[in-house]
Formats: C-alpha cells, sequence, structure tokens
C-alpha cells in the first residue's frame, strides 16, 4: 500500500464516528437514487404487463384494405409468421355481422360481429376464455360473457347466427369477459371462432418482433413484411417499452425522475461536502505536514479523492442494498394496492429492478461524492506549509471579522454582553456571539445544513398535503351514502306526474333491502332558465357569456338542473337553513331552494362559480320558479354541487307540473346495514329489476347500481399509496438532513477543541463551556431555523401553485403537522450532535490538546 | 507558597503504563523563580500542569499556601486557575477570534469581573502591546502573540505564573525580550514564576534550577538566594 494510501485509511480509522456517518450519507444517497429508478422501472415494468394483460403484447398491426383480405395479404401473413425477426402473430378476420333483437341488444349492443382468431390470438389479443375454451374450429364459438349473465346462453348450446351474407351455426364452447380495443366492435359485441381462412373478410395481422429499436423501426419491419397493408402501432405498449416517439407522457416521467434526483443528489451532496470539508479542516496540519516532506498537490489530491472512494465502496453497495430492499418491502405491501385501484387487471405491481438503472444510480452516487469531495481535495492540496504548522486552530478570519475584532477593543465594547444573551448566557453567551461574528464561515455551515433540513422536511411534508388533498378531491370526498340506484325510462310519459309516481313506487321497493338504510331519493332534469339580473351572480353576469347568455329583456339564460327531493329530504334540508318547510309545499306555487354557486368555466379555468346572488322568481322553460331563498350546501340526498344553476324542489311540489318528466333521472341512496356494501347493491339489483318488468309503466333507458363506498375506498387507498410514498422519501430525506445537522454541528464543535482546551486552561468552567455550546447552538438553531422556515414556506407555495392547476380554489395550507416535526427533528438532531460533540472535548485532556 | 506532595501521574495500563511523574515532592516560595529543566519526555510539561491546576494527579497533592488544589470540585478549579494562576505556553494558546485586549482580559471576564482599566493599560505599555489592541492573533508576529499570552497570565495578578518554554518558538531577540519581561514581573513586582526551558542562559537566570529526568526530581539547586 502507498504512504498516501495508509494514510488515508488510517484518517478513516481515527474518526469512525464521522467516517461512518459519511458512508450514512452515502449510503442513502444511493438508496435513494436506487429507490426512484427502481420504482421507475418498476412502474414501467408493471403498466408493461397490465397492457399486455389488457390488450395483448402485440406490437404492430396491418390492416388489409377493402371489405376482404386478398391472396398476396394470406401470403404476407404467412411469410411474416416464418420471418426470423417476428416472435409471434396473430389474426382477426371480420367473418360478418348480424342485428340483434331488440331485448338482446339492451345488453349485448346492436349488433353481434363474429371473428375468426388465429395464429396466438390468447397472446397477442389477450383475448382468453373465462370459461369453457378458445374455439378451434370454424363451427365453434366463443361469445362475451353478457351472452350468459343476460342472454341466457350456456356452453354447449346451439348459437345461430344470421348477418348479411352471413350465416353460420355454432356450438358455443367458451366465454370471455375482457374485450380489447382490437377485438371489439363499435355498436355490439364480438363473437369469435377459428380456422377461417385470412381471405374470408376483412383482417388484422398483428405481429410482436424480437428487436424493437425505435416505432419508426417497427413500422419500417412491418411495411416491409405487409407491404400493400395499412400499418398501426400498439402505441401504449411501445409506450412503456420505451420504444414510442410518442414523447408526452416519458417527458412528464423522465422529467419527475430527474427532479427527485437532482433533489436527492443536492441534498446528499451538501451532506458528503460538508463531511468532507469538515474532515480536510480537521486535518489541515497534516496536510501540511506531508507537503513539507514532499507531498505534491496531486499526491494530496488524490488522497482525499481515494478517500472518497474508499466510502464510496463501503457506502455503495449498501445502499443498493437499501434502495433495492426497500422497494421489495414497499411492494410487497402496497403492490396489490396498487394494482387494484388503477387497473382492476389482476397483475400485481411488483419489484422490477433493472440492473442497468441500478448501476445508474451507482454511478450518480459515485458522481456526488466525487463532487462532494473536489473542492475540499483541493483546498487540502493547497494548504501552506507554513499556516498548516503554525497552531493558530482552524478559525478563518476575513476582513470583516478583523474590523469587527477592532471595534471590539475599545473600552466601551469590551466584553459588553447582548441583552438577551447577555442575561440568558452570559460571558459564555459573549464568547459564542464574538466566534460567530468574527469566524468567516463557521456556524453558516451549520445553520445552512438546518435550513437545508427544514426546507426538505417540509417540501416533502407540503407534498404529502397538497398531492393527498388533490386525491381526496378528485376522488370526490366523502360519498352522499354507500349506494346509490339511478335510472332513466326508456319512453316518455304523457302525464310529468306519472313518473314521479313510478319512482315514488320503485323506491319503497328498494327500500325493502334487507341491509338498506335508506338515505332520500331525488329526480333531476336539465333545465334552461332565465335569470333577472338582480338575482343573477357574478357567474352569469361578468364570465362573458360563457355561464349566462344575456337576453334583450335584461335576463341572463344559463343550463342548470331542476331537483325535486323526497318531500322528507327537502324538509329536513329547509329545516336545517331556518326555513318553514310548509312555505314550500304551498298549492299552486312552486317554491324553491337555489344553490348560490356551481362549478363552470369562466373563460379562464374551470372553477366554483358564484351563480345565484339573490332570491326572486325565474323562468324555467315557461314556468315560474320562486327561489325563496339560497343555500351554499347541499344535503348527502342532492348529491355534490353540480355544475351551473341548480335549484331544489321537494318532490310534491311538482308533482302536479311538467318539470322533470321524460328526461327525469331517478336517483335513490342508501347506506349499508354493518358496511356490507357489496352486498346491499346485491339485493338492490335482484330488487330493481323484477319490479321495472313488472310494475313501472315503461322499461329502463338505464339502470346503473353505484358502490360509492367502494369507490371511496378505492381512492382513500390511492391516498394511502401516495402517503406512504411521501413518508418514505420524507423519512429517507429527513435522514440525510438530519446526519447533516450531526455531522455539522459535531464537527464544528470538535474543529474547536483547542480552542476550548485553551479557555479551559484560563479558567473556563463546565458549565460555563456548556453554556457556550448551547449559545452556539441557539445561534445556528435561529439562524437556520427562520430562513429554512421561510424557503419551505415558499416551497410549499410553489408546490400548492403547480398542484392547483389541476385542481382551482385548493385552499393553501402550512403543514403545520411537519413544522412541529422538522422543528422537533432539527432540536432532535441538534441535542444528539452537541451532546455527542461535548462528549468529545470533554473526554480530551485540556493537556493533550494543547500540544 | 506553592507545594507539590508525592505527585504521580500515571497513564495507560498494564504493559502500556507510562509513570510520567513519580512521587515528586517541591515546594516553591512566594516571589520565587524557578526555573524546570530536563530533557524531552522528563515530565516537566506533566509537573507544570500539575501545579497549575490543569491535570490531575494520578496521586499526591499540590496545596496553595496549605490549601488542597484538587480537593476542589471541578467548577473550583476553574476558578482556581483564572484567579490564581497564569499560564503560558510555547505556541502562545491564544484564542484566535478574540483580539489582543479580549485574549488578555478573558480570565477576568470568566470570573464576571470588571476589567482594570488602569493594569489593561499598563500591560499594553509594559509589554510593548499599545496600539495593537484589536488586532487578532493572525495579526501578530510570534513575539508579540507571546506577549499578548503573558498579559494574560499577569492580568489577574496571579499567584504564580507557570510557563511551559515561553521562548521555545521564539527567535533570540524575542527571548530575550520575553524573558526580560518575566524576570522583570518577578524583581518589581514580586510575582512567583516557574519556568520550563531548555536554555541554559534562562535557566541562570532564574534563583533555583529544578532539574527533572524520568518523571523524578534529580537535583534541586539554588543558584541565587
Amino acid at each position: 500500500m502507498s504512504a498516501m494510501t495508509t494514510f488515508t485509511v488510517k484518517s478513516l480509522r481515527a474518526n469512525k464516528v464521522r467516517t461512518g456517518v459519511t458512508i450514512a450519507g452515502v449510503a442513502l444517497a444511493a438508496a435513494l437514487l436506487t429507490a426512484v429508478l427502481t420504482s421507475f422501472t418498476s412502474l414501467t415494468d408493471f403498466l408493461y404487463r397490465t397492457e399486455v394483460a389488457m390488450s395483448g403484447a402485440w406490437q404492430t398491426c396491418a390492416i388489409s384494405s377493402g371489405d376482404r383480405a386478398d391472396e398476396a395479404f394470406a401470403r404476407d401473413v404467412t411469410n411474416a409468421a416464418e420471418d426470423d425477426a417476428v416472435t409471434s402473430t396473430a389474426t382477426l378476420t371480420t367473418l360478418g355481422v348480424m342485428p340483434l333483437e331488440e331485448d338482446q341488444a339492451r345488453y349485448m349492443g346492436d349488433n353481434l360481429t363474429v371473428k375468426s382468431a388465429g395464429g396466438d390470438a390468447e397472446q397477442m389479443l389477450s383475448l382468453r376464455p373465462s370459461e369453457g375454451r378458445m374455439p378451434a374450429s370454424p363451427d365453434e364459438i366463443m361469445l362475451f360473457g353478457t351472452w350468459k349473465s343476460y342472454g341466457n346462453v350456456q356452453l354447449g348450446d346451439a348459437f345461430h347466427v344470421d348477418g348479411a351474407g352471413f350465416e353460420r351455426d355454432y356450438t358455443v364452447v367458451g366465454f370471455y369477459e375482457r374485450m380489447s380495443a382490437e377485438i371489439s366492435s363499435m355498436d355490439g359485441t364480438t363473437a369469435i371462432t377459428s380456422g377461417e381462412p385470412v381471405t374470408a373478410g376483412s383482417t388484422k395481422a398483428f405481429l410482436a418482433f424480437a428487436n424493437a429499436p425505435s416505432s419508426e423501426a417497427l413500422r419500417e419491419m412491418t411495411d416491409a413484411l405487409f407491404p400493400d397493408a395499412n400499418v398501426e402501432l400498439h402505441a401504449s405498449l411501445l409506450r412503456y417499452m420505451g420504444v414510442t416517439s410518442d414523447a408526452s407522457i416519458w417527458t412528464t416521467f423522465f422529467a419527475l425522475v430527474a427532479i427527485l434526483a437532482a433533489v436527492i443528489m443536492a441534498a446528499c451532496i451538501s451532506l458528503i461536502y460538508n463531511a468532507f470539508n469538515i474532515s480536510v479542516a480537521e486535518r489541515m496540519r497534516q496536510f501540511g505536514l506531508l507537503s513539507s516532506v514532499g507531498a505534491t498537490r496531486g499526491q494530496i489530491r488524490r488522497g482525499v479523492l481515494l478517500e472518497a472512494l474508499l466510502i464510496s465502496v463501503c457506502g455503495i453497495p449498501a445502499g443498493v442494498l437499501l434502495g433495492v430492499g426497500g422497494c421489495w418491502l414497499t411492494f410487497l405491501w402496497l403492490g396489490p394496492v396498487i394494482s387494484e385501484i388503477t387497473s382492476g387487471s389482476g397483475i400485481v405491481f411488483q419489484l422490477a429492478a433493472d440492473v442497468r438503472f441500478v448501476l445508474a444510480a451507482c454511478v450518480l452516487t459515485l458522481l456526488v461524492v466525487v463532487i462532494s469531495a473536489w473542492i475540499p481535495a483541493a483546498r487540502a492540496s493547497r494548504s501552506s506549509v507554513m499556516d498548516a504548522l503554525r497552531t493558530q486552530g482552524t478559525a478563518r478570519i476575513g476582513k470583516r471579522g478583523r474590523a469587527r475584532a477592532m471595534e471590539g477593543a475599545s473600552q466601551r465594547h469590551l466584553w459588553r454582553e447582548g441583552p438577551i444573551k447577555g442575561r440568558l448566557f452570559g460571558i459564555a453567551g459573549r464568547l459564542s456571539a464574538i466566534d460567530r461574528a468574527r469566524s468567516a464561515s463557521r456556524g453558516r455551515v451549520a445553520s445552512a445544513s438546518l435550513a437545508l433540513a427544514i426546507v426538505l422536511l417540509l417540501t416533502a411534508g407540503s407534498l404529502n398535503a397538497f398531492l393527498g388533498q388533490l386525491v381526496e378531491v378528485t376522488g370526490g370526498g366523502e360519498p352522499p351514502s354507500d349506494v346509490a340506484v339511478t335510472a332513466m325510462l326508456e319512453e316518455a310519459l304523457e302525464d310529468a306526474g306519472a313518473s314521479k309516481d313510478a319512482f315514488a313506487g320503485l323506491y319503497e321497493e328498494l327500500c325493502k333491502a334487507d341491509l338498506a338504510i335508506p338515505v332520500g331519493w331525488k329526480m333531476a332534469e336539465s333545465a334552461t332558465a332565465a335569470v333577472p339580473v338582480e338575482m343573477a351572480g357574478d357567474a352569469l353576469t361578468n364570465a362573458d357569456g360563457y355561464v349566462g347568455i344575456p337576453l334583450p329583456d335584461g335576463t341572463f339564460q344559463t343550463d342548470g338542473v331542476i331537483t325535486a327531493l323526497d318531500d322528507a329530504s327537502f324538509d329536513a334540508f329547509a329545516e336545517s337553513l331556518g326555513l318553514d318547510p310548509a312555505s314550500f309545499h304551498e298549492e299552486g306555487a312552486v317554491r324553491a331552494l337555489g344553490m348560490s354557486r356551481g362549478f363552470g368555466n369562466d373563460g379562464e379555468m374551470y372553477k366554483m362559480l358564484d351563480v345565484l346572488a339573490g332570491t326572486g322568481t325565474l323562468d324555467i322553460e315557461g314556468a315560474d320558479v320562486e327561489v325563496a331563498a339560497l343555500a351554499d350546501e347541499k344535503p348527502p340526498v342532492a348529491g355534490n354541487i353540480g355544475e351551473g344553476l341548480e335549484l331544489i324542489v321537494p318532490m310534491s311540489a311538482v308533482q302536479s307540473t311538467d318539470l322533470l318528466g321524460e328526461e327525469a333521472v331517478f336517483r335513490a341512496m342508501f347506506d349499508a346495514k354493518d358496511g356490507r356494501h357489496q352486498e346491499l347493491t346485491d339485493e338492490l339489483y335482484e330488487l330493481a329489476e323484477p319490479y321495472f318488468k313488472a310494475s313501472m309503466p315503461s322499461q329502463h333507458k338505464f339502470i346503473s347500481y353505484n358502490d360509492y363506498r367502494a369507490e371511496a375506498n378505492s381512492t382513500r387507498m390511492l391516498g394511502m399509496v401516495v402517503n406512504v410514498f411521501c413518508l418514505l422519501f420524507t423519512g429517507i430525506l429527513a435522514l440525510i438532513a438530519l446526519a447533516n445537522v450531526f455531522n455539522t454541528v459535531t464537527n464544528d464543535l470538535i474543529l474547536r477543541r483547542r480552542e476550548f482546551a485553551v479557555m479551559r486552561s484560563v479558567g473556563l468552567s463546565d458549565r460555563q463551556f456548556h453554556r457556550l455550546v448551547a449559545s452556539d447552538c441557539a445561534s445556528f438553531g435561529v439562524a437556520g431555523l427562520l430562513p429554512g422556515l421561510i424557503v419551505s414556506v415558499g416551497v410549499s407555495a410553489l408546490i400548492w401553485w403547480a398542484v392547483s392547476q389541476s385542481l382551482a380554489e385548493m385552499p393553501y395550507v402550512i403543514p403545520w403537522g411537519y413544522v412541529a416535526l422538522a422543528v422537533g427533528l432539527t432540536a432532535a438532531a441538534m441535542a444528539a450532535s452537541v451532546a455527542y460533540g461535548m462528549h468529545r472535548c470533554h473526554a480530551d485532556s485540556v493537556v493533550e490538546a494543547l500540544r | 507558597m506553592l507545594e507539590a506532595r508525592n505527585l504521580t501521574k500515571v497513564y495507560g495500563e498494564g504493559e502500556s503504563e507510562t509513570r510520567a511523574l513519580d512521587d515528586v515532592t517541591l515546594g516553591i516560595d512566594e516571589g520565587e523563580f524557578v526555573a524546570i529543566v530536563g530533557s524531552s519526555g522528563s515530565g516537566k510539561s506533566t509537573l507544570l500542569h500539575m501545579l497549575g491546576g490543569v491535570d490531575r494527579p494520578t496521586s499526591g497533592r499540590v496545596l496553595l499556601n496549605g490549601e488542597d488544589v484538587y480537593a476542589r470540585a471541578d467548577e473550583e478549579l476553574a476558578v482556581f486557575r483564572r484567579r490564581e494562576v497564569g499560564l503560558i505556553y510555547q505556541f502562545y494558546n491564544l484564542v484566535p477570534v478574540l483580539n489582543v485586549v479580549e485574549n488578555m482580559t478573558l480570565p477576568v471576564a470568566l470570573d464576571g469581573r470588571q476589567v482594570n482599566q488602569q493594569r489593561l493599560q499598563n500591560l499594553l505599555d509594559v509589554l510593548g502591546l499599545r496600539g495593537r489592541e484589536g488586532h487578532l492573533p493572525s495579526q501578530l508576529s510570534g513575539g508579540q502573540q507571546q506577549r499578548v499570552a503573558i498579559g494574560r497570565a499577569l492580568m489577574n495578578q496571579p499567584a504564580v505564573v507557570l510557563a511551559d518554554e515561553p521562548t521555545g518558538n521564539l527567535d533570540s531577540r524575542n527571548s530575550a525580550e520575553i524573558m526580560q519581561l518575566l524576570a522583570k514581573s518577578n524583581r518589581e513586582l514580586g510575582q512567583t514564576m516557574v519556568v520550563i526551558t531548555h536554555d541554559e542562559e534562562i535557566a541562570l537566570s532564574a534563583d533555583r534550577i529544578v532539574a527533572v529526568e524520568d518523571g523524578r526530581i534529580v537535583s534541586d539547586e539554588r543558584i541565587r538566594s
């Protein structure tokens, strides 16, 4: 081992704590970078596998021209299957279309399209039977699952297809549940058979290639195989393979990864730079001695860089293992949650580490370390022999420090104590203040470390707070009920009151569900209103016609919704506003509660607008409706605040009017007993379907059963995922920041050992020493905390601004919890640093320190 | 006035045990100028630091005016060092961020007392530091720094001044000036002085020469009465 290597190794061993902290910092840097890049590769892998599961593994598609593929196309298909560059092929030939009966069309669409699948359709098109098997011959067929659920078709049944110029008899051999875009047809479901020639109809040939250098190359290779066909690319799959030229989403991804990596690198450079800076400062005498015995600048610089390399050799592998291991654990826990809320494809989000990206993390970390060590290495190499050999301590005092020293010599200023520090810390406070005022950089580094720690912690906290809000708001917040049934009649009834009676009966029937806790029901219908100017809010009067169109008579025309609640729900709502419900049930008058606000686009952005400013009577499609009072919030049964104008009336008030007629949508809301919302949804289905068939005056145009609670749980899980990732990010950043504080504060004390020993030798007592250190820490703390908090609030406001571009009127909230956490953690780190630093200083013999 | 009785200082344990001082007994009268001589590693500095209340002995006692110095708690020991001892080192050991007057008056400030301005100004003149009051140690020459260290040692009018090779880092001219100052302080002000030195001339200017070797006093010769 060379002399410099020996010297370097011994230096590292001499201060095990600092070396350990620096290695930990390098490991954390490597861990974070590895985690970010591994999360990226895992996400990419998940998206790729999900896309394959949902849409198949095909990369390009050649489409025959005309109504039928010709022999040339058929030959191209055969050649493609035999081409070495092609790993897999599949074909889908459209044989014919059969119009469906009315009762079938309700559930299966207007038409049934029959397609023949060839090649490896299962893998290439994600065409898999959920029951039975794939058809193996031209007389076998596989149908979409609704044929069994609603069409009463079973496995083994004969199935006759009679379309224009196409008639076949099949045996049903299977059903499938997932219909990808490639398989689906425009206005109905698709039935799959097999074994028909490619020339039997228009055909798509799907290809997958062994090598996919770029989307252009794939297109060219496909063009070469199918010179007369149109070529399409599987853009989403190629995107997740990193092949596509479609840059938009990857720009966002890469930008996000790059930003995260940059933040991590900046934080780690700060930590590791401080560590090397202190290490070099502490050994300037040694470097001077080395110079005096003939070490060149290059040798000294290389010595420090060797130290960096040795630390990297220890820290990077540990960090990579920590990063990959951390991802594995995190995805083990969150993977199923992410899968469930994002795709429902059954594909599990799992760890997918790419060696290239792990190596990239190693290289980036090494870069961080080299950058961090470069300046200290250069400083060490430039150490003056004479300055280093003079035992003047490590304080670097600049011009300002010298000027302040000059001022301090006058009788008036000599040992003058400040009003606060004097009372709190006495002469020790004065010594601390002098040191901070006159030393060029001492204290500033510690304060900067503190400030950085606060900024990092609060940035992560703000990210968590605002992303969490975004998730919650876009998820719709707390649902109005656990389950809702929404329906619309197919046929318009002559008497608008009859539809109200019919839905009232439906609600009564649904209330019979064992698990149902009725919340209420409503009917709602779009309507156009003419709003007098005295009633119109800013959205109507000032939005340049985006919300309200001014009419010649001075009123504003606007679109809105009229909602009728069941009487009990409406009365409760009116009472909650301090109104007399009876006044809304008077004969011959329609009196409503108007929502003062609604969402809308004011020409600049979509946000909450002031729609109504006052009460009065407005015209709704020829009917006078008196808005007796305004409300800011709606009861749960009325749903969330919607767009534009909304008026709420009791059902009985509109019973005998033409309002809420053929276009009205019914919604009944229920909470589930014991939280059994999924079972309640099934119960309501079992009640509603037969009731519609047997008792409603018209069948439903549509009916849906919304499990709001399941959706809310999904949103909550998404929020949890966001929280977990933010917390993990916060946690690791906190470790880096606090390690930085520990390193800086501890070593600031250790560097002043000699100074402290001098003071102790002339009579500085232990109590005075403790007060001196406490005064230093108080100064670091204030100097670091205040700027850190100010910058953090600024960064927090920036993050809020960025997130609020997607979500208007998201309130800005300072994440006070994280402020407290940041202050608490940094105080704890400082306390630990000070305790350790003082222990080191105390442990020194005064005599040894003064040698 | 200042007495060391059976002082022993042992560093390390077992095989690495080193006896820096071995049962040393020494008495110093008020106003005496004692030179301590001996080869490197003989225990001179250790003895000096024991006398100054800087380093606790392994065994033995140090008595100042009959009072056991090391019977005090650490806090009181610090007060002892401020008020009763003036320490001067070979490498000056000034606080780098304090200016000349601050370094000189540091023991007074630590004691929480007002600086005696007359004494301060006097010392500045005697030590030739007039005009340098606001300078930092880095702005002073070696000789000037050592004068500041002397000023710090004398500011509180301590019972004893202990100097560990005060001229070891200075050229001959500065050395002579420093020793003149110390001698003047001893002769004119009756300051009790203990100086470790390798310089024969300096040793011969003392009242008494104590030779230390291998942690023991090997000779104690009075040169001047």
